[in-house]
């Protein structure tokens, strides 16, 4: 899963259009093309809160290269 | 006013004097003892009397430096404090202004620890116009910490609850001893080198004064305040306050605090959204609605049925015309099949056969020629008469030009 643009920023824009749309100002095609981008900002959000595989990972530096190791590395 | 070669002060000279004195001659100063007793007044100062075995010594924290006390004080509580004495004026008494207050036998330490801060302080290290804000929605949050201990366990637990689609990159380092503090600096270059952290959470659990100072370590702080990445400290108890504190964008009072402070709660961000959502859906269909509602009151409108209207009038138009045009061709129909049969009439009576139906006869020489003078004839020639029914042969017994 790509995430092309932050949760915060897709939120955003996402309440951006409900605004637009509340204040009931555009045209008809305006507003449908308004609720179809919103549409996709939901899809979006939802899919940045849908759990992550391997989420706990440890960093580890050897020479100049970072590696991550999954878990909590003990060792 | 001199009285016998002496000086006569009134009582506000004196009291300036020895006033100006004090603050010259014990500014500054390390005081060990026990608080006596302590009072918190409404103005926000606390007045406080410490002693020893021997000496009870007056002593008032201002409101300004209460806000930035380390630990607070308490009656029976062993301290060491740092401070001015000065003169309160209205009463003679002189007093100890301090300016902060540290748990008892670490005299030293806590003699550095204030240095530090105040050179960090001086040279912008804690200014809060450079603290970052702390992203409501991470993707992957840093943590540096003891991979054994309590602290990581809890943020970890906090997080799992909260965040489950927020991914943690753990750095592990030792929190205390010799070391820590340059593998806790370390960490925190490391992490900021990576990239890809929207928020580090640099702490440990609680301890002894020894096991937090690592996190009072000029290194750390430093690491800390030059961190791109907003950092979330987490060192001890609430009651400890460490540089690092100070350093951070944000103090978490416990690491489950800052765990709970770098991650907002799903559920949250997924009531939201539902409600985000409800939002969305309640604009279109009121959209739909009023369009709906609009078309059908154009429907009704009189504009909207002209055209119909428009259409009919023509159509009768059209319809009499059309009428007009049948009954003119039929007219002339008519009118020529009329003139037609009178023509037929006139032909009829032009027929020379219906002369003959009449009793006329038609007479013709051998060569068929009609005969219409009896010159064209002489006697005996044979000729033929056609009659009505027939035709009849016969003979010229009389000539030319005779009158019998």
């Amino acid at each position: 899963m790509t995430k092309k643009q932050t949760f915060e920023d897709a939120l955003k824009k996402l309440q951006n259009i409900i605004e637009v749309l509340e204040s009931g100002s555009p045209s008809l095609d305006k507003m449908m093309q308004l609720f179809e981008d919103g549409m996709k900002l939901m899809q979006e959000c939802r899919c940045h809160l849908t759990e992550v595989e391997e989420r706990i990972n440890t960093l580890i530096k050897s020479g100049e290269e970072f590696s991550k190791k999954p878990g909590i590395d003990q060792s | 006013m001199d009285i016998a070669g002496h000086t006569i002060l009134t009582i506000t000279q004196v009291a300036s004097q020895v006033k100006y004195s004090l603050e010259r001659n014990f500014s500054n100063l390390w005081i060990q003892g026990e608080i006596a007793s302590c009072k918190p007044y409404p103005s926000g100062h606390i007045y406080l009397t410490l002693k020893d075995g021997q000496s009870e010594l007056s002593a008032v924290i201002f409101s300004q430096y209460v806000r930035q006390l380390t630990h607070q004080p308490e009656a029976g509580l062993k301290v060491t404090v740092n401070g001015d004495l000065s003169l309160y004026s209205p009463r003679g008494q002189f007093q100890l202004q301090i300016k902060n207050l540290y748990p008892s036998g670490k005299g030293e330490l806590w003699q550095e620890y204030e240095a530090l801060k105040q050179r960090l302080e001086s040279e912008g290290l804690f200014d809060s116009e450079k603290k970052k804000g702390i992203p409501r929605y991470p993707n992957q949050i840093g943590i540096i910490s003891s991979k054994e201990g309590a602290a990581l366990k809890d943020i970890i637990h906090v997080l799992n609850r909260r965040a489950p689609h927020v991914s943690c990159l753990i750095y592990p380092v030792r929190v205390q001893g010799r070391n820590a503090a340059r593998e806790i600096s370390t960490a925190i270059e490391n992490m900021n080198q990576y990239g890809k952290i929207d928020t580090l959470i640099v702490g440990r659990g609680g301890g002894s004064l020894e096991d937090l100072w690592s996190f009072n370590d000029e290194l750390v702080v430093r690491a800390i305040a030059k961190s791109i990445i907003p950092v979330i400290s987490a060192v001890g108890h609430e009651t400890d306050t460490t540089l690092a504190d100070y350093a951070a964008d944000c103090r978490a009072p416990t690491p489950s605090a800052a765990a709970e402070i770098a991650a907002e709660d799903r559920s949250e961000s997924n009531q939201l959204l539902d409600n985000l959502g409800e939002r969305l859906q309640i604009t279109i269909e009121n959209t739909l609605r009023n369009n709906r509602e609009k078309l059908d009151a154009l429907k009704n409108r009189h504009g909207f049925f002209k055209p119909k209207l428009i259409l009919n009038q023509w159509q009768e138009k059209l319809n009499e015309s059309d009428r007009r045009m049948k009954q003119t061709v039929l007219n002339y129909i008519k009118a020529i099949t009329i003139n037609a049969e009178s023509m037929n009439n006139k032909l009829q009576l032009l027929n020379p056969d219906a002369q003959l139906i009449r009793g006329f006869a038609v007479a013709t020489d051998i060569n068929n020629q009609i005969i219409y003078s009896p010159e064209q004839v002489d006697v005996n020639d044979l000729i033929q008469l056609k009659v009505a029914r027939g035709k009849i042969a016969t003979k010229v017994v009389h000539g030319k030009g005779s009158d019998d």
